[in-house]
């Protein structure tokens, strides 16, 4: 039984061998493969000039810069508890929103934190950031917190630098030294954290008190 | 010295709270108490305030120390007790649970020890409120002749 009985042809002797190969299985093989290669050719052809009308227009760079996409004068802001009271006010002269990290900037922000067994807090300084989900605030320059003792008494006058406020959670926070006036004391300290709810304010790092003693 | 209780007091701690409720100033960690030449090192000193400035501290500690220049000489005071509480109005501080005071020489251990600054003078009383025994043992140092004699005017 002969190996290839696929192919009809005889295998021809060594004087046609070319001559046998193209009208040999070859023949056959155009008769399939040559459609085949044309219809590729084409989906090829088409593809490529489909990406190429798709591809988009050349643009600038894709990532976003910082640019801001509004600002708003004279912003104040109020947000309310549960029971309709007002809780914490955020003024600024002027806040600028930025599209790309949804954060904001404020030129002078005032933050005022009240409401019923709350300290009153005041907080002030030349600029300030409210985060994307704005569940922080940080003050930044010439810092400056009061806050209202809950009896009679002088209020607690803090300085510093820096200060990150998380509103929605009664927290005032800094790394930063901080000076505190509280009444005839002086105390300085490395970092402070100061809770509403627990109503204590605290200094860590070395902390120093100075305090008069009139007599 | 007579003029400590004049002089601002200062105070260096690890860290400090301001509690508002009851109105101190809470220092914790290796806390230093300065006040002229009186000095207090303790665990805790909660300080509290009234409109004339420091009013009184109470100190804590593994003992708390307490160290005082005496008035016009080169001697001290040396005390020591669990508690401390120091009264900046009067000058008087109560040194409570195993207090020791040694005043130039002469000493004086008791539950509970009242040394007046002002007047540079102390007393023991019993312990009632302490665990020792209430015993009370006193050490007075003999002058010499010559501080004897140095001392009459």
């Amino acid at each position: 039984m002969r190996a290839d009985h696929a192919c009809p042809g005889h295998l021809g002797g060594a004087t046609g061998p070319l001559r046998s190969m193209t009208d040999g299985p070859f023949q056959q093989a155009s008769h399939f493969w040559l459609p085949l290669v044309i219809v590729g050719g084409l989906v090829v052809l088409t593809t490529w000039l489909g990406q190429l009308a798709e591809q988009p227009l050349p643009q600038a760079p894709t990532v976003l810069r910082h640019d801001p996409d509004y600002f708003v004068e004279n912003f104040n802001a109020t947000a309310y508890d549960v029971s309709g009271q007002p809780r914490y006010h955020l003024t600024a002269v002027r806040l600028t929103h930025y599209m790309d990290d949804d954060t904001a900037d404020l030129i002078a922000p005032r933050f005022v934190r009240e409401g019923a067994g709350v300290a009153r807090v005041v907080v002030r300084s030349l600029r300030g950031v409210v985060s994307a989900n704005g569940d922080t605030v940080d003050f930044i320059g010439d810092v400056r917190m009061l806050r209202e003792r809950l009896q009679d008494g002088p209020p607690i006058d803090l300085t510093t630098d820096y200060l990150r406020a998380y509103p929605d959670r009664d927290l005032v926070v800094t790394n930063k030294p901080v000076l505190i006036k509280d009444g005839g004391g002086q105390l300085r300290g490395a970092a402070m954290q100061a809770d509403g709810k627990q109503k204590t304010l605290e200094l860590s790092g070395r902390v120093k008190g100075i305090y008069e003693t009139r007599h | 010295e007579q003029a400590d209780r004049t002089r601002p007091v200062q105070i260096e701690a690890d860290s400090v709270r301001l509690d508002d409720l009851n109105k101190t100033a809470v220092y914790e960690g290796n806390v230093m108490f300065t006040q002229g030449t009186l000095t207090i090192t303790a665990d805790r000193v909660d300080v509290r305030q009234d409109d004339k400035g420091l009013a009184s501290g109470e100190a804590t500690g593994q003992p708390v120390f307490m160290r005082q220049k005496m008035e016009g000489r080169d001697e001290y005071m040396e005390a020591h007790g669990k508690r401390a509480l120091y009264d900046a109005r009067t000058g008087i501080v109560k040194l409570i649970g195993n207090a020791y005071i040694n005043q130039a020489g002469d000493e004086l251990r008791g539950g509970v020890i009242v040394y007046d600054m002002r007047t540079e003078r102390y007393q023991a009383q019993g312990a009632a409120d302490d665990s020792s025994k209430g015993r009370i043992r006193a050490i007075i140092r003999p002058r010499t002749t010559q501080e004897t004699g140095a001392a009459k005017p």
